[in-house]
């Protein structure tokens, strides 16, 4: 691990619990630092219930926890005004686990999208930020695709180059999408892991079920597993949140 | 025998609460552009921009050709009852009056409603549904000011615009059109029309295009805003969108001219000070 991996980038202070569809889940007191990779896991996956959006979204600071405090760079991101907190966003990249690309924007405007609005760089030097990113996932010959010109591989590796592109501290992932697909023939895992062997983010990988090859895949890459546990099977009739 | 008042009050709560709503929007909207004056102004701008072409460029025709129509059956009906020569002045007011004032912006907002209400109402919600939304707010980029924002400044540029283009065709090609049928001399035609216009109605106008922009818009992004999670919410957005928008054009229009009828006065004040 880099010597940054000191700093803690997200904090799970009293561990945390959320509910989905009835069901109750709790993820343990947690630290992650910068140049970390943790891949949380549900225990006991339950078959129809996917908990991995309400976790990720509780994460990028998109919805609060039943319970817990979720620290990100030393801030408790559920007690911020909305200002301080819009200016905290910037600093985490969050990878949807399908959609999240604006339709009416090309791969090459949704990029530039947040660099435009928080870079602070010129033209000149956002032209050279863009280029590169695209030269980096292997999309410069679909930057002016839009999202629905493309497969569902190619758009989540398009929002994971916008997710990276500000250079986030913590990088969320909503699942792991098309890991097997963008193993074969893609560039985005293989760009994540190269940045988290360089230290860059403190990357948190939400997953719905176990998935073996993939365990064994981020312990190879000194990724570490975090299990989650259901503590409760039933707090409302499913369907009612 | 209390029922129906129960339900009266209910529903005028509800339409004070859905005023107040639309309301906060419009604040926040306005709000966004100074809280968030440093970041991206070249991205707003470009917004704001693309806003101006999709509603205002691309109505052009279906404007143009309304326009026409509007005018030459204005000048004809006009000159039909009012002779020709004789009342040059008579028609030029009357023009100004009824085009200009009254029928340009109902026109005009009922094309706004038809292309860009609905659009931008379904727009907005298909990006709730595809978490879109979510995925800018995410991006610490505010939803209000990247999409509600240059919805509204660009949209009541369009509209403004639309309405001088719906203006200056429905008069000046109006008389083309009906050059055959009338023998008013087009410099006469010209004068009556330039003079009949006071600065009281440029005023009136400006209010006009103003608060119908800016209504319509809002209730456009407020329908689509609203959406939450299924697709199947995106049509009844729309369509309250749109139903909304007519009733508010109609309502704030007659509203209005019937107000400004009662204070002329103030009005011809207003022209005086101008």
């Amino acid at each position: 691990m880099s010597s940054a991996r000191a700093s803690s980038v997200l904090k799970l202070v009293d561990g945390l619990s959320f509910d989905v569809s009835g069901f109750t889940w709790s993820v343990p007191p947690l630290t992650v630092a910068q140049g970390q990779w943790i891949s949380l896991q549900p225990d006991r996956p339950e078959p129809e219930v996917d908990p991995t959006t309400r976790l990720s979204r509780i994460l990028a600071t998109l919805g609060p926890p039943l319970d817990g405090t979720v620290e990100i760079l030393g801030r408790d991101v559920y007690r911020m005004e909305y200002l301080p907190l819009q200016r905290l966003r910037p600093s985490i990249g969050f990878v949807h686990g399908y959609g999240g690309l604006l339709s009416n924007r090309t791969v090459r405007e949704n990029i530039v999208l947040p660099l435009s609005i928080h870079g602070g760089l010129s033209a000149a030097e956002e032209e050279s930020v863009i280029e590169r990113t695209l030269e980096e996932f292997r999309l410069t010959r679909i930057a002016h695709l839009q999202p629905h010109e493309m497969d569902g591989a190619t758009r989540w590796r398009a929002c994971l180059a916008r997710a990276l592109v500000l250079e986030p501290k913590l990088v969320v992932l909503e699942g792991i999408g098309n890991w097997e697909m963008d193993r074969g023939r893609g560039r985005g895992w293989s760009v994540l892991l190269e940045r988290h062997l360089a230290g860059r983010h403190a990357i948190v990988v939400c997953m719905a079920r176990q998935h073996p090859e993939f365990e064994e895949w981020t312990l190879r890459h000194s990724g570490e597993i975090v299990r989650y546990t259901k503590s409760s099977d039933s707090i409302a009739p499913p369907g009612s949140m | 025998m209390w029922k129906w008042v129960d339900k009266l009050g209910e529903a005028f709560i509800g339409l004070l609460h859905y005023v107040l709503k639309l309301f906060g929007l419009l604040y926040l909207s306005f709000k966004v552009v100074w809280t968030d004056r440093d970041l991206g102004q070249r991205d707003f701008l470009r917004q704001v921009m693309l806003q101006v072409y999709y509603t205002g460029v691309q109505s052009i025709l279906p404007v143009v050709v309304i326009a026409l129509m509007v005018g030459g059956f204005s000048i004809v009906k006009g000159i039909g009852g009012i002779g020709t020569l004789s009342g040059a002045d008579n028609l030029g007011r009357l023009l100004t009056v009824i085009v200009l004032r009254e029928v340009a912006p109902l026109i005009t907002g009922g094309v706004i409603i038809t292309r860009s209400v609905t659009a931008i109402s379904a727009e907005l919600g298909v990006m709730r549904v595809q978490r879109e939304i979510e995925a800018l707010e995410v991006m610490g980029i505010s939803p209000i000011r990247q999409l509600v924002t240059p919805r509204i400044f660009g949209g009541v540029l369009a509209l403004l615009s639309l309405n001088i283009v719906f203006g200056c065709v429905s008069l000046g090609g109006g008389y083309a059109l009906t050059r055959s049928l009338v023998s008013v001399p087009a410099s006469v035609f010209l004068h009556s029309v330039l003079s009949a216009v006071t600065p009281g109605d440029i005023v009136v106008f400006s209010v006009k295009i103003l608060g119908t922009g800016i209504g319509l818009f809002v209730i456009a992004c407020y329908h689509g805003m609203s959406v939450m999670r299924a697709s199947t919410e995106v049509p009844i957005a729309v369509s309250r969108a749109s139903l909304d928008s007519l009733v508010f054009l109609f309502v704030f229009q007659l509203a209005l001219s019937a107000t400004l009828l009662v204070d002329s006065s103030a009005v011809a004040m207003i022209g005086g000070v101008l």
